[in-house]
């Protein structure tokens, strides 16, 4: 698990931060103004893993962007996937005030490996350290920012 | 198990259709020049399989299989079990069809899953096929037409003598060049057998084949797949892995033959054309992962 995560938290957490303004505004031109997607013009709603595969500044060869899709898979993840998705949606498509960009950073912390672990998991906390615990919690709204810790799976 | 004997050229030995299939190759500008120059039905026989197309599972004019049948992996998450299996079955089939007794591989996927196969096996999440094969070298796997395995049956597997083993197995990718992967992959088919291939699984994958199953049941899907054929793909759900078992670079899109293991009805015969991937994004990726060609003892 998370073969093809090396060193991915690194580089989205530059994303999230430098870049967070241009990262926001080809996630929603790809997925839509909410992230959900639109199908009148074709766009998708947005799932894990299929936003950073498509910027190749990020995974630089097909076996990477591939690798990291298959780690991304929903076979591979609990239902704490929902709650990274949610949170990211609401991150890239922010506003404040309303139709004003305010896109929220996410730091994504080293991923951990659970020897015990059969699917992947991830903790998503605010930037009080309060842990976010499904997809539409209260939380997430008010949060400024957001941590995320993914903990996968020993690799095969 | 292969194909019937009534679908046997019955006068074409093994080394006399490989020099053909050369020959034929050559004329086409395609792989190793051969000597021998075929008679107009050998001709045809050989025409099936060049450059350009190759089907080893509906091969030549008289359409033989190399194939074993179709198998179904149930709701186990072992496909690599499955494509591993078919691949070193088809490799064995292509090089010994029509030696004299020779009747074909049908070897164990169960044994290989369950004696090789990671500790969560069918809640796995993933099992390369690169892992499950030094299993196939060093142990070997047993005739399930022996009947000394059953897949359901995952009862500790007993080695027996009788036990096929490979020697090995070859990575086909160069991954710095996609082309000469594609070329690579065209090349082993067409001279040595099916490949293993790992691909992204995205939810329109089943549901495309689910669809013209229903649709159009027992016949073969002509259609090419690729994530977002029928609109959105859908997320992606893991890592599929497939045994290629040919290739057309003359379709449109070009694709390769990929047998699957999800059983006979699914997508008509429970083959898939899979789009050939360009290295883009929004693609299976299905030359990038990663792809092995066996090397039988």
């Amino acid at each position: 698990m998370a073969s093809g995560w090396t060193g991915l938290a690194q580089t989205l957490n530059i994303q999230f931060d430098t870049n967070l303004d241009d990262f926001a505004k080809k996630f929603k031109d790809k997925h839509g103004p909410n992230g959900n997607g639109d199908a009148a013009q074709g766009k998708p709603a947005y799932k894990f893993g299929q936003f950073v595969d498509k910027h190749g500044g990020l995974l630089n060869s097909a076996a990477e962007r591939g690798r990291f899709l298959i780690d991304s898979g929903s076979r591979h993840w609990d239902g704490s996937i929902n709650i990274l998705e949610a949170v990211v949606k609401h991150s890239l498509t922010h506003e404040k005030p309303a139709g004003t960009p305010k896109p929220k950073k996410i730091k994504f912390l080293d991923i951990l490996t659970d020897p015990n672990a059969t699917h992947a998991r991830v903790e998503v906390r605010d930037h009080n350290g309060n842990q976010i615990n499904a997809p539409n919690d209260a939380l997430i709204e008010p949060a400024e920012n957001f941590v995320v810790q993914i903990t996968c799976p020993p690799s095969t | 198990m292969i194909n019937s004997s009534a679908k046997r050229p019955q006068l074409v030995t093994t080394v006399s259709r490989r020099r053909l299939l050369n020959a034929s190759a050559a004329a086409a500008g395609g792989f190793v020049a051969g000597t021998i120059l075929p008679s107009p039905v050998l001709q045809a026989l050989a025409d099936q399989c060049d450059a350009n197309n190759c089907d080893l599972h509906k091969f030549g004019a008289t359409n033989i299989n190399y194939m074993t049948s179709v198998k179904h992996q149930g709701p186990c998450n072992a496909c690599t079990a499955f494509a591993v299996v078919a691949t070193i079955e088809g490799t064995y089939n292509r090089k010994n069809f029509g030696a004299s007794g020779d009747k074909g591989l049908n070897l164990s996927e169960g044994q290989l899953f369950y004696a090789a196969g990671p500790k969560d096996k069918c809640y796995l999440s993933h099992w390369w096929p690169r892992d499950a094969l030094p299993y196939c070298t060093q142990v070997g796997l047993a005739r399930e037409d022996e009947e000394q395995f059953a897949f359901w049956d995952n009862s500790t597997p007993k080695p027996t003598i009788s036990n096929i083993k490979i020697a090995g197995s070859t990575s086909l990718i160069d991954s710095t060049n996609l082309n000469k992967t594609k070329q690579n992959m065209k090349n082993w088919i067409f001279q040595t057998g099916p490949v293993i291939a790992v691909m992204v699984q995205y939810e329109d994958f089943q549901a495309f084949g689910d669809a013209w199953a229903t649709s159009h049941p027992d016949a073969e899907n002509t259609n090419v797949y690729f994530p977002g054929v029928g609109g959105s793909p859908g997320g992606v759900i893991g890592g599929h892995v497939v045994s290629i078992v040919g290739y057309s670079d003359t379709g449109t899109p070009k694709y390769w033959i990929c047998k699957n293991s999800w059983g006979k009805k699914w997508n008509g015969d429970g083959y898939v054309r899979i789009a050939q991937g360009s290295g883009a994004s929004g693609e299976c990726y299905i030359e990038s992962l990663e792809v092995l060609g066996v090397l039988l003892s």
